[in-house]
Formats: C-alpha cells, structure tokens, sequence
C-alpha cells in the first residue's frame, strides 16, 4: 500500500506502550495492531485526531506516502 | 410467542429438514407414485416411466446440491458468519443447482409439456439468487473494508 502508517516511530519517541496508546485513543489493541501492521484500509479523522492528541504530534508524523 | 432470529433460523432449518426428507420419500418411491399416476390420471402417458424415472433421480442431484447448500448457509447464519466468502459461493452453488434442476425440467418437457413451467420457475430462481450472491459478493467487500477502518 502506497500509504505507510509510522506509528511505532512515534511511539518509541513518546515512549509510550501499545496497550497504553490504545486506551487514549479509544480502540481496541487489536485495531491498533492492524494500524500498526499497515493492514489498515482506511482511518477516520476521529481516531487520527486522537492518535495526534494523544502522541502530540501532526497526521504528517504518523502517515508516509510512498510511491509505488 | 415472541418471534425472534433464533426461533425464525431454527423454522428454516426445519424447512430444510422437511424438503430433505420429502426428497428421500419422492426419490424412494418414485417408480410407485408414477406407474399410479400415469395409470390413473394420465394414461396417454403409458410407457414413459423410465423418462419420468430418469428425470427424478436425476433432478435428485442438484436438489442435494440445493439442500446441502441451504444447510450450511443456514449453519453460518446461526454462527453469526454472515458476509463471508464462503456464503458467497454457498449461493453461487445454488444458483447453479436451481439452473440445472431448470436444464434438466427443460429436458423432461419434451415428453411431458407441465415440466416447461417447472423449468421456468427453477431459472427464474436460479437468476434470482445469481443476483442475490453479486448482492451479497459487495456486501462481504464492504464489511472487510468496514472491518479494516480503525
């Protein structure tokens, strides 16, 4: 998929857990794990918002396009 | 009595149960019920028993098909397996089955013209549930895509 999901970046600079970041946001560690895999088809901008708020940082920092 | 999906799943698997059985008893005693009934009510008929023989059991085969099929779509349902693949080629199965069972009724109106009306109503479910499996082919697409939004 030409969009990359850079979570675990970010986490490992926030220092924060997985289990941690999914109770702030609001999903399941599941739903985390698949956003974390990039096996996401799709993200709404209410988890986007929650995962820049709660890892203080820009949707630019999370998510990568890279070309095919 | 309160109607509910349980109690509306279990109806429809009785009904397969039922048609399963009415198979069996059809297929079992096909040779009596048909020598009477062409000796009784139609003896213009005489000496086509072997083609209504020969259309029964193999009408048998997608009425297996059919009830197989219902049986296991049926199972899924009560599993909460909806829209998956494999329901999707359950009613690919069937359409197939009630198409064949419509080839096979179009075959048998050439000695006995009431099968055209048989296989007219078989094709006609059999382009029905053509249409309900694309229906239903989107639908698992969507659900995996609603499963895949976080």
């Amino acid at each position: 998929m030409a969009i990359n999901v850079n979570i675990d970046v970010m986490m490992a600079k926030r220092k924060i857990s997985a289990g941690e970041l999914a109770d702030k946001i609001g999903i399941t560690p599941a739903n985390l794990s698949i956003l974390k895999n990039n096996k996401a088809k799709a993200i709404r901008f209410s988890t986007l918002e929650a995962l820049c708020r709660a890892l203080d940082c820009q949707p630019a920092d999370i998510l990568e396009y890279i070309p095919d | 009595m309160q109607w509910n999906k349980s109690k509306s799943l279990k109806l429809s698997k009785a009904c397969v149960y039922i048609f399963t059985a009415t198979m069996v008893i059809v297929a079992v005693g096909a040779p009596r019920i048909f020598a009477l009934l062409i000796e009784k009510r139609a003896s213009y008929l005489g000496g086509t028993l072997p083609y209504f023989l020969v259309s029964t059991y193999t009408a048998c085969i997608p009425a297996i098909m059919a009830l197989y099929g219902l049986y296991r779509l049926l199972d899924n349902i009560e599993k909460g397996d909806v829209f998956i693949q494999t329901n999707v080629k359950i009613l690919r199965m069937l359409s197939w089955a009630c198409i064949l069972a419509a080839a096979i009724c179009l075959v048998s109106a050439t000695y006995y013209l009431p099968f055209l009306i048989l296989a007219v109503a078989a094709g006609f479910v059999g382009l029905i549930l053509r249409v309900v499996k694309n229906v239903f082919a989107q639908a698992v697409e969507i659900k995996n895509d609603n499963d895949f939004t976080i």
